[in-house]
């Protein structure tokens, strides 16, 4: 209830302070802060006489803002954005204003990109910082971590952008931005700031346009891995191995079993004998690998999943070369296998699915630890990307090389424990310290 | 010279006329077009910045500690605002000699410091920097006009640069004369407000504090008599006395005014010799403005001669523009002369009748004046108590006739306002005063203490041409009002007593330092010079010549390779299937992507950065126009 309350007060902080921002340019700004001023000083006005100034900042203040009110402009506005971003690496397009009224517009109105800002609440806050752990001094969330909440959830800060000034009625303004996190980016719509005739306050003009864009993982070169794995027959067969691998032949034929497919029968024999008879192939055989992300986050920072995230996002681009199926499997409300590779799906797809992996407050190893039961008969090989080197990870492990599965791990790290002297490691195991990830990567 | 740089010098001009800062004002503007036209300018790193930045802060911070401990008689507020400009003249250098033109945000506001640096806002510090000084020009105090004119000639060629060019001329002109006359009328009806509401704060907020005009009594109030235990002077004297702040001797409507009001400056004539005078040494936390507690026949005041005095007819004594602690010494004969007035012989109708009761008790017709003073005296102290007890009765007239005829108890102001009624009746001239009583001695100290609480009022009569006072309140008073201290009060001194002592000692710091401070101030600045000099002596590898381009946004090309546009190819492939990864070297991407063309490329671009023989013109050219015709294919394909 008092998490609420104050949630509600930063909201109202925020939005005074971006109403603020927007709604004055520099000159107003400068004027507001000198009226501020120039009030606390002349309060006595026997001692200086700055409240001459007061008034007639004041009287200007008024004055503008009253004209503010009568600023018009109507316009429509089109977005040409990309369809992926890549976290960190900076996006650029464009955005064509379209003037709509018939009034004189100078070089001075200015797009404002607006960006989807999902509220939390005081549980995801808690959750998100960890508050539980920390002291008891140290649990409220403040408002400047809110505000970054709100900054790493909205993904990107976009710039003003002033629009070139054009005799014609189209505009065009060239936007360009970093994203911050990976994810989707909804873009609800553009501002127009115009000023009014003194230049001190701007009137804003919104108008809806919503489009996503989609910040995938950052991705780092590596070496392809040298996993030793043998092909395995794949039930799904012909529809897994439609570009590369043994391909679709006829063998025989023989009696139908129970379970055949229905469009193996062989008809023409079924009508001349009267028995069900299916055609047989030569079954298929290709490498297939699974992709184990670790979404336990536990006392490991945003940072350290970032990175883990980007590992699989790599891991994911190198087999991509590969003629090899890949299934990425993770555990988010529930255990989650994406396959793609040799025309099953295409990458872009994984990786948007590797945009969107949140990491999880609880360990809910046993449930991937079931999937990856479950799906590991079909696998060639296993490659981990953890976050912990736990007894629940390290048993998994032992299971599947049990089966003679070759795996291989990568564990994430801050480079402040000693990797060297953890048990039970495969023969690939790649400690990577997430500060230091690309240099480590590429030198695998 | 551009428009912006103009605004900055008139308002400097402006600060330094209005603050009478001419060398100040000269130098700054000296050092600002010696700037302007210097060729060499610093590549200043975002931390340096904010040094600066830090540097304006501590200038203020220092101007802060210089108010508070230099004895001045203008408060540290508006010492801070006069030296504002000085202050962020550090920001506005950093702007003038540094290779960006500009400064951060960073440099002015701490909370943005932490941004990445694709995230800063520059600021053009110009306009802020003339804001700043006409601001600060205000703390001049010019009523005359002038102040409003400069103010609306710097904010009109603010406002000219900013205004947005679409609307015409004469809308702004106009606008700009409407806000104009308006702040004119404005700022002449905030000044009469001021007055007004300063006039009814002091009925409202001040009590406890000396009206020298109007007195209002608390006979007629309800409840008890508030008492405070905060020490208003200590005063080092051989005997205890009553000290008189002002007097009043008009009755009108419930309360005592006085008939003239009128402030004149002191003019002490030398009556008597000094060595025949008493003295006394007071100490007092000062205000803005106070009525000076005096003893009876004051006659000359010692070690307030930077301050304002000036006198009421009526005996009041003003002290103005007094730093917040003084310490004076008083001689003082203990006879108090003075003329009588008009109204010292007036009595109210309402209050004839029990005049009258009291003169049928007393009988002390045709008794010699000091005999009828004295019997008065005698006649209260037997037959009255002293209470704290305010009164159950709200109209002052009926709380007076009560305390006399029924409740025969009362705090001083009744006794006091009785004795003059008294005395009047009997022909004597006769004034309400009030003041303190000195009674609290501290042995350790050696001096009195008055409280406010010692807070008293008596009467004062005309007898053998001279005013004398006329105590009448019981003695008992002062136990009484003890027996009601805080108990606290040894606390709420200690804590007193400390802010004595310290105010005190910066007091005579200031006394004794006033001939060499400025030889200290002076000694600092120039360290602070030098040590300024130093480092920008040691800053000099970073020095660039004006004319060299490379604070602009555009890529530099510093490094080999950059003129050639490669980097296009990476920008245009980015966010695709084909983009270079972090850190992945180009030859490997290229490869990776498996483009033939792009291989090609690559070679040659190899061979230019890292061959040691180079690339000939020719073959730059066209390696050149190839990038160009292969990125013409893609735009052309996408």
């Amino acid at each position: 209830m008092l998490g609420r309350l104050i949630l509600k007060q930063y909201l109202r902080v925020h939005r005074f302070d971006w109403a603020m921002r927007r709604r004055f340019t520099v000159t107003g700004h400068l004027f507001m802060m000198l009226l501020i001023v120039a009030g606390i000083y002349g309060v006595d006005t026997k001692i200086s006489s700055t409240y001459q100034l007061f008034m007639l900042l004041l009287s200007i203040l008024f004055a503008s803002w009253l004209m503010n009110r009568f600023n018009r402009c109507q316009f429509s506005a089109q977005r040409r954005l990309p369809r992926y971003a890549t976290v960190g690496e900076q996006v650029s397009y464009r955005v064509d204003v379209t003037l709509l009224d018939k009034q004189k517009h100078g070089a001075d109105l200015v797009l404002i990109e607006q960006l989807l800002e999902p509220l939390p609440n005081y549980a995801e806050l808690s959750e998100f910082y960890r508050c539980g752990d920390k002291p008891w001094y140290r649990r409220g969330v403040s408002f400047r971590r809110w505000r970054h909440y709100l900054s790493y959830r909205r993904g990107a800060y976009i710039n003003e952008q002033p629009l070139s000034s054009s005799s014609n009625r189209v505009l065009e303004a060239t936007i360009s931005f970093t994203p911050l996190g990976r994810g989707k980016l909804v873009f609800t719509g553009f501002y127009l700031a115009r000023p009014d005739a003194l230049g001190l306050f701007r009137r804003l003009f919104f108008h809806a346009n919503q489009q996503t864009l989609w910040v995938l993982p950052k991705r780092y070169q590596m070496p392809p891995l040298a996993l030793a794995g043998k092909r395995k027959y794949q039930p799904g067969g012909v529809e897994l191995a439609n570009s590369v691998g043994d391909s679709l032949e006829f063998m025989s034929l023989r009696d139908y079993r129970q379970g055949d497919a229905l469009n193996h029968i062989h008809w023409k024999s079924y009508a001349r004998h009267g028995q069900l008879v299916v055609k047989e192939y030569q079954d298929e055989y290709f490498m297939r690998r699974a992709l184990l992300l670790d979404t336990y986050a536990g006392s490991v920072e945003n940072e350290g999943f970032e990175a883990a995230v980007s590992v699989a996002a790599s891991i994911a681009m190198s087999e991509w070369q590969n003629d090899a199926l890949l299934d990425l499997l993770f555990v988010e409300q529930k255990a989650y296998c994406f396959t793609s590779g040799r025309g099953v799906d295409h990458l872009p797809h994984i990786q948007e699915v590797l945009a969107s992996v949140q990491p999880r407050p609880r360990d809910e190893f046993a449930l991937l630890h079931r999937a990856v039961m479950d799906h590991v008969g079909q696998s060639s090989s296993l490659v981990c990307v953890l976050l912990h080197w736990d007894e629940a990870r390290r048993r998994l492990l032992e299971q599947i090389m049990a089966r003679d599965i070759p795996v291989a791990v990568f564990l994430i790290h801050d480079g402040q424990s000693n990797c060297e002297e953890l048990t039970d490691r495969p023969t690939h195991f790649y400690p990577l310290d997430y500060h230091h990830l690309a240099v480590e990567l590429a030198c695998l | 010279m551009t428009f912006s740089w103009l605004v900055v010098f008139i308002s400097i001009a402006a600060w330094s006329w209005f603050n009478q800062q001419g060398l100040a004002g000269a130098l700054l503007s000296f050092f600002i077009a010696s700037a302007l036209f210097a060729p060499w300018r610093w590549d200043i790193k975002p931390r340096q910045f904010h040094r600066i930045g830090d540097l304006a802060s501590v200038l203020v911070v220092l101007l802060l500690l210089y108010g508070v401990f230099a004895q001045t008689e203008q408060k540290t507020v508006f010492i801070i605002l006069q030296w504002l400009p000085f202050c962020f003249a550090p920001v506005l250098f950093a702007q003038l000699l540094g290779v960006q033109a500009r400064v951060p945000s960073g440099i002015l506001f701490y909370s943005v410091r932490r941004r990445p640096l694709e995230r800063v806002m520059w600021l053009d510090f110009r306009m802020p920097f003339a804001g700043i000084a006409v601001l600060s020009a205000g703390a001049g105090n010019d009523q005359s006009g002038a102040y409003f004119i400069i103010v609306v000639v710097i904010l009109l060629l603010m406002l000219w640069q900013a205004r947005p060019r679409r609307d015409t001329v004469f809308l702004w002109l106009l606008v700009m004369t409407f806000s104009t006359l308006v702040a004119y009328q404005g700022q002449l009806e905030l000044r009469a407000l001021h007055g007004v509401i300063e006039e009814k704060a002091v009925d409202w907020f001040s009590d406890w504090q000396v009206d020298p005009f109007k007195g209002r009594t608390s006979i007629g109030d309800i409840g008890e008599l508030k008492l405070s235990d905060t020490i208003e002077y200590r005063i080092q004297a051989i005997e205890p006395l009553l000290l008189q702040q002002t007097s009043y001797d008009r009755y009108m409507g419930q309360s005592w005014y006085a008939s003239k009001r009128r402030f004149n400056s002191l003019d002490w004539k030398p009556e008597q010799k000094q060595a025949s005078l008493k003295q006394m040494t007071i100490s007092q936390l000062g205000k803005r403005e106070s009525i000076l507690a005096l003893p009876a026949g004051a006659k000359k005041i010692e070690g307030l001669e930077g301050a304002v005095l000036e006198s009421s007819e009526l005996g009041a004594i003003k002290l103005s523009e007094a730093p917040d602690f003084v310490s004076f010494k008083v001689y003082y004969s203990g006879k108090q002369s003075g003329n009588v007035g008009r109204y010292d012989l007036d009595v109210p109708e309402q209050h004839q009748a029990w005049i009258a009761l009291l003169k049928q008790t007393l009988k002390l017709e045709n008794q010699p004046d000091d005999v009828i003073a004295e019997n008065i005296v005698r006649y209260f102290h037997r037959h009255y108590y002293y209470t704290l007890f305010l009164g159950a009765t709200e109209n002052a007239d009926h709380a007076l006739r009560e305390f006399i005829l029924d409740r025969k108890a009362g705090h001083c102001e009744y006794f006091a306002v009785a004795s003059v009624f008294l005395l009047r009746s009997y022909g004597i001239p006769a004034r309400l005063a009030n003041g303190y009583a000195m009674q609290e001695y501290d042995e350790t100290e050696r001096e009195y203490i008055v409280r406010r609480r010692h807070a008293h009022a008596w009467a004062i009569a005309y007898i053998d041409g001279q005013w004398r006072p006329v105590d009448a309140t019981p003695s008992q008073w002062l136990s009484i009002e003890e027996q009601n201290a805080n108990p606290l009060q040894s606390l709420s001194d200690w804590f007193t007593s400390l802010q004595f002592s310290y105010r005190q000692w910066r007091y005579r710091q200031a006394q004794s330092e006033q001939e060499d401070g400025t030889m200290i101030w002076g000694g600092i600045v120039l360290l602070l010079l030098i040590y300024l000099l130093w480092r920008l002596y040691a800053a000099r590898r970073q020095l660039v010549s004006r004319e060299r381009p490379c604070y602009t946004s555009e890529p530099g090309h510093d490094l080999l390779g950059q003129d050639i546009e490669f980097y296009l190819i990476e920008q245009a492939l980015r966010n695709t299937e084909q983009a270079r990864l972090n850190n992945e070297p180009v030859a490997a991407w290229v490869k990776r992507i498996n483009n033939q063309d792009l291989i090609a490329f690559v070679q040659i671009y190899y061979r230019y950065r890292f061959d040691p023989q180079g690339l000939s013109p020719a073959k730059i050219g066209e390696l050149k126009r190839d990038i160009r015709c292969w990125l013409a294919g893609l735009n052309s394909r996408g």
